[in-house]
């Protein structure tokens, strides 16, 4: 597959052609590019296009759509992750203001509205997402707490033809005419009647349960977020096996390993963006500072299968470690880290960025030291210890398709020299485990040596061990080396799993750190054992409500998300966290479910919440969960002063909040607002009056079933 | 020429100039008249609302009237059976027909609507007490749907004298007090729990006391004045007012709204002592001078400083805003030095300062105000209210609470700005009842806003 046979106007000439471009294409590019673009055939002088081409290395020259393929794929996660995850362009609904209501007819229920913005009719009547015809009515003068709900109209399509014309001869304005339903009942007919408006309008129901955030996500999620997360297939093994049920994105796993039967590793050639970023990483800094490197082989070339085993074992034993190590999980969380602070500051203000604790560090140095690798080898982490690839390694085993050299080999090297996995031998025969299809050797091949072919076909093939490869067949020694390899690996895996759990300050449950999960989590310990930990939901979550957890639980719950309410209150109108989630930890809730389901409790602290203290009337929270829709913190008066008779002065005490905990969902808002005002701004506090915890039975969390 | 002649004479053209005068004074009161608008029809609806515009017909089974609204027409269409009394230029209309009702079978009182949205059209003592007795005695559309929830501490025996200390999780009255009050979404299960009291004690003591606190919840909390009424009059509070002076100010209060002076007036004057809400009442009724009357007679009590406050809210709503002022001053002065610090008084004192601010501006004409946006803000009941007035043409085009804290009584922060667009005037606003601190705290704010504007100076 190489580039010059698709286009022909960059092979070189030879004596005796005719020395124009061959090919209508290229005689047309050759018309409208400049002549420095193309090489100089009788100096052989290299043209822009060539140089450019050498200058980004060979495998661009040799196997164009494998880096074709890295990039589209690489662009992809950077848009799912970057674009995708990022909750920040969402739009509360918003209604259309400024329409009088000038007729009304009681008999036919028509209404005519106009607006003086001209384009407002158009714009209500074109706008998205709105189901059937129809317009919802608001009366703002009423405020928001007002009883009367007005019932939905319908759009009266004969008068939007009239408005059309009306509107073009006066130019006053834009006209609505609207019908009201039947059997409308006396207060709406008041409304109606005695309104001068001004009145909003919207397409969708202003009084229902808001869903911006959610409805954003889902518009914008036509891919899944979470692909490259689920298409790993480390994540949805390992998940399963300890928490021992089934995870849905195993089948996104069965899919990518069965590709992988046609195109051995073909994930690692063609798809990981953590290669990509890899290979990068090499071509950038890792080609650059070469005293680093070490010989081919090594101790280490079988890691990856260690560490394998290493983390199945573990899980077996109910504790998760994949996430540290598997491919995706390792740049999701990296990118997380680094890059996701940077655009929030950038996109919010800086001040925006949640404060970092030690797991940050810890996660931030392995993915530097993923990167750092490049110094030892060309993707010395893929080829030797990404967990993930050793997955596809193992599938290699049941490949259909291999990499064969036919006898026409003349021994020239270039494709060992070209490999980026170091899967040829010496004798310029495959590792066929090693291999990931990527074909660059084939590109090079100067006598087209190379096909990537069945596996069962064997014509015309090199004979083997020419020249001697010097590799140890599975001998006593190669024994030893896997028994040893084996061993340790067994150890780690138990070892780690037993220091976890040992580790975990929770596993006991009494009086222990206990955070508070995001909504929708399963329970708690299989919370711990499905939650691959990749940090997806981080980025979903608008104003950071979902923070990873460093230490607190020990290493069991590190990199975990929990709710900080200081920081910010889950948004009532968001469901982002479990839409990503690629193993069901956070379940994927609908708006419906997700608004009942509980996180914990709020406590109001009866010492220092400022009314109740007698210091100053403050309704923050009240504010906050009612405008949320929760309704959970109501008021209740204190400190009432008494005459004489024992009956209460009017205006005296003030009115404190009061949690109604059956209707608490454990948001946060009113955490969030309390510590934004009466800590760090007006420093009345030193902690928030009014915090959240999860608390046995004030928490739900199901693994199945309904919230409501 | 004779002098008797001259005399003559002279007397004829006194004659001439005195009529010609006199005339010239007829013509000019002709052209005033004809200058001053035609009176408005009037269109009274079955709830009690008065439009008032231009009837364009009355044809068939409905009414079609435009009314001009913040310098827009708007056109609404009745059917006749939503139709209480129409009036055309100032004339009763036969809805019938059509056509104007001989003077003598006409009811005047419908047609006289100031555009005080809660208070209904005059009406006959007999009707009032008639609508008190039919709508009164039926429970609201909503008590059916309301729960019963009330803390099982409650003790529902509700004694007398409640013990201290104060424990709303077992007082009823302490528990309406703490919890009752304070949330809108109680107001209703607050009304069934007093109900439930109420039908299930034995203690006639206890019922009657349920019943005024029925009525109180009517009044107070969900102004359905009728309702509350008919509770008050169950209770007995019509026969010995002076019992619960309080009870029987909100039971003229609702006789006043449901449209009938002459019945608060009387129930008023049975009252051997009068509280000084009383103050307020009267002044809305445009009982002036019997208002502060009453409050001179507080000038000696503990509630001086509350009286004189409310005394200035009559002056102002009477648009005597000299005296207002006058008022206000003595109720910051009237406030006890031992008692400053306390948060009611602090309270009352900083509302007494901010009318002092604000009375200045109450006769503020719009017109006189350059076009623009205006904000300022006013002591409430938590906190400081803030409008922002958007003045366009000389005209109020829009006035709305942009900050506040006054969870407790919402209905007057749409209330208040809706009476001062429709009057296109801070001054006469009387305050939303039930909930006069916030009400006030918009107008003075209002005033206070549209002052910055002022062209006058």
């Amino acid at each position: 597959m190489r580039l010059d046979w698709f286009l022909p106007c960059l092979r070189i000439s030879k004596a005796g052609r005719p020395e124009r471009p061959v090919g209508r294409l290229a005689r047309f590019a050759a018309r409208i590019l400049p002549a420095s673009c193309f090489s100089d055939r009788r100096t052989k002088q290299r043209g822009q296009v060539r140089r450019f081409l050498r200058w980004m290395g060979p495998v661009w020259y040799s196997a164009p759509w494998r880096r074709v393929s890295q990039t589209v794929c690489f662009f992809l996660f950077l848009w799912l992750f970057f674009v995708v995850c990022w909750p920040y362009s969402a739009i509360p609904r918003q209604g259309s203001s400024g329409w009088i209501p000038v007729e009304f007819e009681v008999d036919s229920r028509r209404i005519l509205l106009v607006n003086d913005d001209l384009t407002a009719a158009e714009r209500i009547l074109s706008e998205q997402g709105a189901g059937a015809q129809q317009v919802f009515v608001q009366d703002p003068s009423r405020g928001t707490d007002s009883e009367l709900h007005l019932p939905a109209f319908a759009l009266d399509e004969a008068g939007a033809e009239d408005s059309e014309t009306v509107v073009g001869d006066s130019a006053a304005g834009s006209m609505l005419h609207l019908l009201a339903p039947e059997n409308l009942s006396a207060e709406v007919l008041d409304e109606l009647s005695l309104s001068a408006g001004p009145w909003t309008l919207y397409r969708q129901d202003a009084a229902a349960w808001p869903s911006h955030y959610a409805d954003h996500l889902a518009a914008k999620e036509r891919i899944a977020a979470e692909l490259f997360l689920v298409i790993d297939p480390l994540v949805s093994i390992s998940t399963a096996i300890a928490s021992r049920s089934w995870v849905w994105s195993l089948t996104s796993a069965a899919m990518i390993l069965t590709l992988c039967i046609f195109v051995p590793r073909g994930f690692c050639g063609y798809l990981c963006p953590l290669g990509t970023l890899i290979d990068l990483f090499d071509w950038l800094a890792g080609s650059r500072i070469t005293r680093f490197r070490v010989a081919e082989g090594g101790w280490w070339v079988h890691i990856r299968y260690y560490l394998l085993l290493s983390i199945l074992i573990a899980a077996g034993c109910g504790v998760l470690v994949s996430g540290m190590f598997a491919a995706i999980p390792v740049i999701t969380r990296g990118l997380l880290f680094t890059l996701a602070p940077l655009q929030n500051g950038a996109a919010n203000g800086w001040y925006q960025i949640p404060p970092l604790n030690g797991g940050h560090f810890l996660s931030v140095g392995l993915f530097g030291a993923v990167l750092m690798m490049g110094f030892l080898r060309p993707r010395f982490w893929c080829k030797y210890v990404c967990p993930s690839g050793a997955v596809f390694s193992v599938g290699n085993l049941f490949r259909v398709t291999e990499r064969k050299v036919e006898s026409s080999c003349i021994h020239c090297n270039k494709c060992v020299e070209i490999c980026p996995f170091d899967a040829i031998k010496a004798d310029f025969t495959t590792r066929t485990t090693d291999c990931t299809l990527c074909q660059s050797c084939g590109g090079v091949c100067p006598t087209h040596a190379i096909k990537f072919v069945g596996r069962w076909e064997a014509q015309g093939l090199k004979v083997l061990n020419d020249p001697p490869t010097h590799e140890t067949p599975l001998g006593r020694r190669g024994f030893m080396s896997a028994l040893t390899g084996l061993a340790a690996s067994v150890t780690a895996g138990v070892g780690s799993a037993a220091g976890i759990r040992a580790g975990s300050v929770n596993s006991d449950g009494t009086g222990s750190f206990k955070p508070v999960r995001p909504p929708g989590s399963v329970p708690e310990d299989k919370f711990l054992q499905m939650c691959i930990r990749c940090g997806e939901c981080f980025k979903a979550c608008p104003s950071d409500v979902l923070q990873p957890l460093g230490f607190q639980q020990g290493l069991d719950g590190l990199w975990t998300p929990h709710v900080v309410a200081d920081w910010a209150g889950c948004a009532s109108s968001c469901n982002g966290c479990g839409q990503v989630c690629p193993t069901g930890a956070i379940r994927a809730l609908p708006m419906e479910e997700k608004r009942h389901a509980r996180m914990g409790l709020a406590f109001i602290n009866q010492s220092t919440c400022l009314p109740i203290a007698g210091r100053e009337a403050c309704q923050l929270c009240v504010d906050e969960c009612t405008s949320a829709g929760y309704r959970a913190i109501e008021f209740i008066t204190v400190g009432t002063r008494t005459d004489e008779l024992g009956n209460p002065i009017e205006g005296t005490g003030f009115l404190a909040p009061l949690m109604i905990d059956d209707r608490c969902v454990g948001c946060g808002l009113c955490q969030t607002r309390c510590f934004a005002i009466n800590v760090t701004e007006k420093r009345l506090l030193t902690e928030s009056a009014i915090v959240i915890r999860a608390v046995e039975g004030h928490e739900d969390r199901l693994m199945t079933g309904s919230y409501r | 020429m004779t002098l008797r002649n001259f005399t003559g004479f002279i007397t004829l053209v006194v004659f001439f100039i005195t009529v010609m005068l006199t005339r010239t004074e007829w013509n000019i009161q002709a052209t005033a008249a004809g200058i001053q608008e035609v009176e408005a029809d009037a269109l009274v609806l079955s709830n009690g609302s008065v439009l008032k515009g231009k009837v364009r017909s009355v044809e068939g089974l409905s009414v079609e009237i435009e009314i001009t609204s913040n310098g827009r027409t708007l056109k609404r269409t009745y059917p006749k059976d939503r139709v209480r009394s129409l009036s055309i230029a100032g004339r009763p209309i036969d809805l019938k027909t059509g056509r104007p009702i001989s003077a003598d079978s006409g009811d005047k009182n419908a047609m006289d609507g100031d555009g005080d949205e809660d208070r209904k059209a005059d009406r006959s003592e007999r009707d009032v007490l008639a609508e008190i007795e039919e709508l009164g005695s039926t429970p609201p559309s909503w008590f059916e749907s309301t729960p019963l929830d009330y803390p099982k501490t409650l003790d529902l025996a509700w004694p007398e004298k409640p013990g201290t200390p104060w424990d709303s999780s077992k007082n009823v009255g302490q528990y309406i007090w703490d919890r009752i009050n304070p949330n809108e979404s109680r107001w209703r299960s607050g009304v069934r729990l007093i109900d439930h009291v109420r039908s299930t004690s034995n203690n006639p003591e206890v019922q009657k006391r349920a019943m005024r606190m029925l009525g109180d919840m009517y009044h107070n909390l969900h102004q359905d004045y009728s309702r509350a009424a008919y509770w008050y009059h169950q209770s007995g509070l019509k026969s010995q007012p002076s019992l619960h002076p309080q009870a029987a100010v909100h039971l003229a209060d609702c006789y006043w709204h449901l449209g009938s002076k002459s019945l608060a007036m009387n129930l008023l004057k049975t009252m051997t002592s009068k509280p000084y809400t009383a103050i307020k009442l009267l002044g809305d009724m445009g009982e002036t001078a019997t208002a502060l009357e009453l409050a001179e007679q507080f000038s000696r009590s503990g509630h001086a400083a509350t009286a004189f406050l409310y005394a200035g809210d009559v002056c102002r709503v009477a648009g005597r805003t000299d005296e207002a002022e006058v008022w206000y001053q003595k109720a910051v002065e009237a406030i006890p030095e031992a008692e400053a610090e306390k948060p009611h008084r602090k309270r009352d004192r900083a509302r007494a300062q901010a009318s002092i601010e604000a009375v200045r501006f109450y006769h503020l004409d719009p017109k006189k105000v350059k076009d623009g946006i205006y904000r300022a803000g006013s002591i409430g009941y938590e906190a400081e209210v803030v409008t922002e007035v958007n003045v366009v043409n000389g005209m109020i085009v829009s006035v709305q609470v942009v900050e506040h804290r006054e969870k407790q009584y919402y209905s007057s922060i749409a209330d208040t700005p809706r009476k001062i667009l429709r009057r296109q005037s801070v001054a006469g606003i009387d305050a939303t009842s039930g909930a006069t601190i916030t009400s006030e705290a918009i107008i003075n704010a209002t005033a206070k806003a549209l002052s910055q504007g002022r062209t006058d100076l």
